[in-house]
């Protein structure tokens, strides 16, 4: 109720009947159209079709200012039209479904500020289309717009004949009724823009789903409790298990039994880690049906760094790892079937040599001498192809402990004593600072000192030393062997870790050697991610050297602590 | 020092030969020989070795196969057990040793040092 009439109310003492039942007309009559706004607004919110919300706009509207027709016409800003999408009324059939061109003086009209507008005479009015008026016989016109937002979207009109005025009074019901259109439309609006980006969420989604179907990979996706949401249907063939199953499951029970312990900790280590560290879990793990599948899990964060999951791309290396076993069984296979003939020869010269079958006459002693040492070097030869063939094949395995270098550099030093003798070198070790124990495969390193020392004293001049030092320089321990011989040229000092690559010009120094020792050295040395190098002048000497890590100080704290 | 008795179960006869020779030739040893691990299993039933010397790769049943049968009867289980590989892969050298071997030699061996090596793993094997 407005304030001047609740003021006309007080001013007028004596109450007739006559009044109060007006008064009760006017209640019912409000409680009328506040019924119908409820109905209007239900229309809207069942989300039926705009066309029924707005029919009842029309319907109601028409009734609310007694009009003959009303219509709802929402702009078209594309052909700049005023479109009427429903009608109530004489003529409804007519007027629903016209368009009246947005020129300057409708619009003008239609907007005018939002402010409603009562034309009681629409001949005379330039504003309105005059064949309209002719056709539909219209006198009288109210026409209010309906905003969204303050912006104005269309109008809700009501039209006259002749002797039937609008009153200015009837215009809040009309008004209020024109707003619910208005929210109609909005609504109606707001319902497509939603369907549309669901639709849009619904194709990209298929689109993903296509691409991960199509992926060769599997790829399993959990939430932050570890419950699988998401499984392609290469991760279905995998784990042989449909993803109607598997989702929801623990993410767990993708992995065999004795994998789970470490998936667990695996997962609590990626929840808290930081979407900086680029953490993730890259493990071959082998299932129980025989197959071995890579998999790679990363946690998944959102923008502001929440953990909401984790992601896992499984290979399936079965294949692979079956052909890798393949070529390890043929190197060993190769080894086998090699050294068996070594074995006989090797036991048949010795043997004679020794003495074991009788005494040996010198002329044959020499010769048999020779078939021996080339025996020798054959099975260093084999002994350093199938080196080869595991580094090459990424065979190469390293038997991880901790050991002392300097220990291992005097045992290879003393096997090396009989043949510096022989060649009257002397071999001198010592030890400078206080070398540190280095993590490492003892054997293998053995054996790269070994070669350097064999190669030192092939090329050391009688009479010399070769000297060997182990020392500790900041985080590793190296191992130097200097000889005084001949030197490597600048230019070839690269070249001599090549696989059979052997220096030109030194045929006087070539026995023996087959050009794999300084390959295979290299090869050890930087599977423990070490370094190896060379100093050379030609004509003074060579000094070989290598470094290997030392787990340092904090690494061994660090170590500690996890443990 | 009295020649103790070592079996030596191998398939290749040439090798069988050879090794029986180094043995002999050493005085330390007197030599039984097996051409496969069935054979040798029984032979180690009859005659009690003090030591046993095994080929890896044998047919029939290898030399792995045998050492777990022996290691598993109650009179043989005591026997030391020495490999003769000539795949010195470490997970062979490793295979030997879960089936129960005390130490293994390479192939090709140096026929004069195999009394000498075999003694020292011998050793090894009673004083840990
Ligand atoms: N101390 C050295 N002085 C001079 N030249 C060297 C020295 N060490 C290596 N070389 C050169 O580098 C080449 C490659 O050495 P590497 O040890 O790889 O093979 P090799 O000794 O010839 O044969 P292998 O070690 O396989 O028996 C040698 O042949 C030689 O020409
Ligand atoms: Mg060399």
């Amino acid at each position: 109720m407005s304030s001047d009439e609740m003021q006309s109310v007080e001013k007028q003492p004596p109450v007739t009947i006559a009044d109060l039942s007006q008064e009760c007309m006017e209640v019912f009559e409000r409680l009328t159209i506040i019924g119908d706004l409820l109905e209007i607004s239900e229309a809207i919110a069942s989300g039926k079709e705009l066309s029924y919300a707005l029919q009842m706009v029309a319907e109601r509207a028409a009734k609310s200012v007694d009009a003959e027709i009303t219509a709802v016409g929402l702009i078209d800003w594309k052909p700049r039209e005023l479109h009427y999408v429903q009608s109530y009324g004489r003529l409804a059939d007519r007027v629903t479904g016209s368009r009246i061109p947005l020129t300057e003086s409708v619009r003008k009209l239609v907007k005018k500020s939002g402010e409603p507008v009562v034309i009681n005479d629409a001949a005379a009015d330039s504003r309105i289309p005059q064949d309209l008026v002719a056709e539909w016989g219209l006198h009288s016109l109210l026409v209010v717009p309906m905003k969204i937002r303050k912006k104005v979207i269309g109008v809700l009109a009501a039209a006259n004949g002749l002797g039937k005025p609008f009153a200015v009074r009837d215009l809040r019901v009309f008004e209020t009724i024109a707003n619910h259109g208005a929210v109609a439309v909005a609504h109606a609006e707001l319902h497509a823009r939603a369907r549309h980006a669901l639709s849009d969420l619904e194709a990209e989604k298929m689109k993903i789903e296509a691409v991960l179907t199509q992926l060769g990979d599997g790829v399993v996706v959990a939430d932050s409790q570890g419950r699988i949401i998401m499984m392609n249907a290469a991760a279905e063939r995998i784990v042989e298990l449909p993803s109607t199953e598997g989702c929801g499951r623990g993410i767990l029970e993708v992995f065999p039994k004795t994998y789970r312990g470490e998936v667990h900790s695996v997962i609590k280590h990626l929840q808290q880690s930081n979407p900086k560290d680029g953490l993730f879990w890259e493990q071959n793990v082998a299932l129980l049906d025989g197959k071995t599948v890579r998999v790679n899990m990363r946690p998944v964060f959102l923008k502001n760094g929440a953990f909401v999951g984790t992601a896992s791309v499984m290979q399936d290396i079965t294949e692979h790892v079956e052909l890798d076993e393949a070529k390890s069984e043929f190197i060993s296979t190769v080894a086998h079937e090699l050294r068996t003939p070594l074995t006989a020869l090797k036991g048949s010269l010795g043997l004679t040599l020794g003495g074991a079958a009788g005494e040996v006459e010198p002329r044959l002693r020499e010769l048999m001498g020779i078939a021996q040492n080339n025996c020798d070097r054959l099975i260093r030869l084999v002994d350093d192809m199938l080196d080869v063939a595991k580094i090459e094949s990424g065979h190469l395995s390293l038997d991880l402990q901790v050991v002392s270098i300097k220990d291992r550099v005097a045992r290879a030093v003393n096997q090396m004593r009989e043949l510096a003798s022989e060649r009257q070198v002397k071999l001198a070790a010592r030890t400078m600072g206080r070398p540190r124990s280095v993590v490492c495969d003892g054997d293998r390193i053995e054996q790269v000192v070994t070669n350097l020392l064999a190669n030192a004293i092939r090329f050391a001049p009688a009479g010399s030393t070769v000297d060997i030092v182990v020392s500790q320089v900041h985080g590793y321990v190296k191992v130097n062997v200097t000889d005084r011989g001949p030197g490597i040229p600048t230019g070839e000092q690269k070249k001599v870790f090549e696989k059979f690559y052997q220096v030109s010009g030194q045929s006087w120094a070539r026995d023996g050697g087959s050009g794999l020792g300084l390959a295979i050295s290299k090869a050890i040395v930087e599977q423990h991610g070490g370094k190896i190098g060379l100093r050379s002048t030609e004509g003074k000497g060579s000094t070989f050297f290598f470094l290997l890590p030392v787990p340092g100080e904090e690494a061994l704290l660090s170590n500690g602590r996890d443990d | 020092m009295k020649a103790r008795k070592i079996l030596i179960i191998e398939d290749e006869p040439e090798i069988r030969l050879i090794l029986e020779m180094c043995l002999q030739h050493s005085g330390c040893f007197d030599t039984i020989l097996a051409c496969d691990g069935l054979e040798g299993i029984e032979m180690a039933r009859e005659e009690a070795p003090d030591l046993i010397l095994i080929d890896a790769v044998m047919p029939r049943l290898d030399g792995y196969a045998t050492c777990r049968i022996l290691k598993q009867d109650t009179e043989l289980k005591d026997i030391p057990v020495i490999f003769l590989t000539a795949k010195t892969d470490r997970r062979e050298i490793k295979r030997a040793i879960r089936a129960g071997a005390c130490g293994y030699l390479p192939k090709p061996f140096d026929p004069l040092q195999l009394a000498n090596q075999i003694d020292r793993i011998a050793e090894g094997a009673e004083s840990p």
